[in-house]
């Protein structure tokens, strides 16, 4: 599986914001990074088709995305996690989480509800207790966990994700980026973060994205060698964590 | 002391004006809440299906069932067509609104064309003339009939959004379509199935409360102003409000009636409107929040 984003220009009615940003997208983690504003969610949203791109490609296993919408994107097997998650507030948590199975089966898989229920919990193990919750009631936490959970219920062969840790707590932070390099293990995953400094070491390669450009691209160690990352991303001085440090454990 | 037969009366009547109000609102408020679009052109399938039924049952001398059915599926056909119309070409809020208002006028003009000079027409209905006494007041088995109905289709649209599969969908994109089309739900597509549904509903109501009445060219209008004054009581797009709301204003009416030397039914139906407008916009089922 394998998405290749071309020359891929977007904006806003007639603003523009993305000029030509290439990259792609294999199993394991593929990280942009970038500042407010610097562009991120523009691509999120160029991707899964919810944002129509002005110019270039974008091709998953050689089928173009650029020209469909953002359902058909989605029946292609792309499954987004939302910049603030989006959770439908009105709905259970486990209904959330259904709508991402419907997906599935609407694109022709064939899902068992209680082995995609247990995949699930077995990265989330918090999730059991609030699935008959209503959506609008969790902690921005939960409904990070819980967005990714839909996405995941979907089955899909490419995962977006639009800066899930925003507004969690440092331990927190760290958690949610195991389980989401454990989910990385077999399937490509497309993270937009700003927190360079713990998810460099996570990522297969590296993206810099500043006002809607590539300025960076690399592996991991180029980009915590590099000293205009560590002076803007890392903190002047900081030393980089080893990148022979373990994962964090998934806890639970 | 209130007697017994005027409690009765304003017990039966509320009940059934209130199941009747439902029945011709619940379509009108559902399809506000999921595509938040007012279709001011609702009141007038009202009255496409009931110069239908005029058509088939009177001038064709059709079976009355046969051309109730086929009269509803115009109404669902012109529904679909008139949203399809302006959601495509007139999409934003305002532009829809004015574009069905004024679908509602044209065809008010096209049926006093081609029906002209035959004022007050009177259609077939499914239900027995002849009256009944429930708790000891007379009602038109016309209204049982259509009160019975309402409650069934109030309870089964209940079932089908709270329950299947679909109902899901449909709440997913009433609150939030871009979200729900992450998860391969086309919105249009899920807006025009709902149009559908309560095109067939306010059809339903049509072939059963017009035999009640006349059909006129501007029939269209008091199905609109009910739905409308039961939408702002319930809270515009709060389809699980709508018996409650209709409920409020059908046993104010009655009370008022029953109680008072006054036959003002109208006037407390806007009263108690403009009331829910001042002192709780949000209606009864409240929030600002969008979907259902
Ligand atoms: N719906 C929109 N309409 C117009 N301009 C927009 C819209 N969304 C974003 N923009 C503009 O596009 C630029 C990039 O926004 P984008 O949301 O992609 O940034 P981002 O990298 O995701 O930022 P953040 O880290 O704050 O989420 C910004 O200048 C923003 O003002
Ligand atoms: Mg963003």
């Amino acid at each position: 599986m394998l998405l290749e984003v071309s020359d891929l220009s977007a904006g806003y009615l007639g603003s523009s914001v993305l000029e030509h940003v290439s990259l792609r997208v294999e199993r394991g983690i593929t990280l942009v990074l970038g500042p407010n504003g610097a562009g991120k969610s523009t691509l999120i949203r160029s991707v899964a088709g919810t944002l129509r791109p002005v110019a270039g490609s974008l091709r998953l296993d050689g089928v173009p995305l650029e020209t469909l919408r953002a359902h058909q994107v989605a029946l292609q097997g792309v499954a987004t996690s939302p910049e603030r998650a989006r959770l439908f507030t009105d709905l259970k948590v486990v209904d959330n989480l259904r709508l991402g199975a419907d997906l599935a089966r609407r694109r022709g898989e064939a899902v068992d509800w209680e082995k995609t229920l247990a995949t699930i919990f077995r990265i989330f193990p918090g999730l059991p207790p609030i699935l008959s919750q209503r959506a609008g009631q969790l902690s921005g936490g939960q409904q990070q966990a819980v967005a990714i959970a839909r996405a995941l219920a979907a089955q899909p062969r490419l995962l977006l994700l639009d800066e899930p840790t925003t507004g969690l707590h440092p331990v927190l932070v760290r958690d949610l980026l195991g389980r989401i390099q454990e989910i990385a293990k077999d399937l490509p995953v497309l993270l937009t973060e700003q927190n360079a400094l713990q998810t460099i070491p996570l990522a297969r390669e590296v993206h810099l994205l500043e006002a809607g450009r590539i300025v960076l691209s690399g592996p991991p160690e180029r980009f915590l060698a590099d000293d205009r990352v560590r002076r803007a991303y890392l903190g002047e001085g900081a030393e980089p964590p080893p990148l022979t440090e373990p994962p964090p454990a998934a806890e639970g | 002391m209130v007697g017994n037969l005027l409690l009765s009366s304003i017990a039966v009547y509320g009940a059934l004006f209130g199941l009747n109000y439902a029945l011709i609102s619940l379509g009108f408020t559902l399809v506000f809440g999921v595509s938040r679009v007012l279709n001011l052109a609702y009141g007038a399938l009202y009255m496409v299906t009931a110069y239908m039924v005029y058509l088939f049952a009177v001038e064709w001398r059709w079976e009355i069932l046969l051309a109730a059915l086929l009269a509803i599926g115009i109404s669902v056909l012109v529904g679909a067509a008139v949203f399809l119309l302006f959601s495509r070409y007139a999409p934003d809020p305002m532009r829809f609104l004015l574009g069905t208002l004024l679908t509602a006028l044209l065809l008010q003009y096209l049926f006093s064309y081609f029906f002209q000079g035959e004022v007050g027409l009177v259609i077939p209905g499914l239900a027995p003339t002849q009256s009944l006494l429930v708790l000891g007041v007379s009602v038109s088995p016309v209204f049982l009939l259509s009160a019975l109905v309402s409650l069934a289709l109030l309870a089964l649209l209940w079932a089908w959004i709270e329950w299947r599969p679909y109902g899901r969908v449909i709440r997913a994109a009433a609150e939030d379509p871009e979200t729900a089309s992450l998860f391969g739900i086309h919105p249009a597509r899920v807006y025009l199935v709902v149009v559908l549904v309560s095109s067939a509903i306010i059809g339903v109501a049509a072939v059963l409360l017009v035999p009640a009445g006349v059909v006129t060219p501007t029939m269209w209008v008091e199905p609109f102003v009910i739905a409308f004054v039961v939408a702002v009581v319930g809270g515009l797009g709060k389809y699980q409000w709508t018996l409650p709301a209709a409920f409020l204003i059908s046993f104010s009416q009655m009370a008022v009636l029953y109680l008072t030397p006054y036959d003002i039914s109208d006037i407390v139906a806007f009263v108690v409107a403009i009331a829910f407008i001042v002192l709780r916009p949000q209606g009864m089922g409240g929030g600002n929040h969008r979907g259902l």
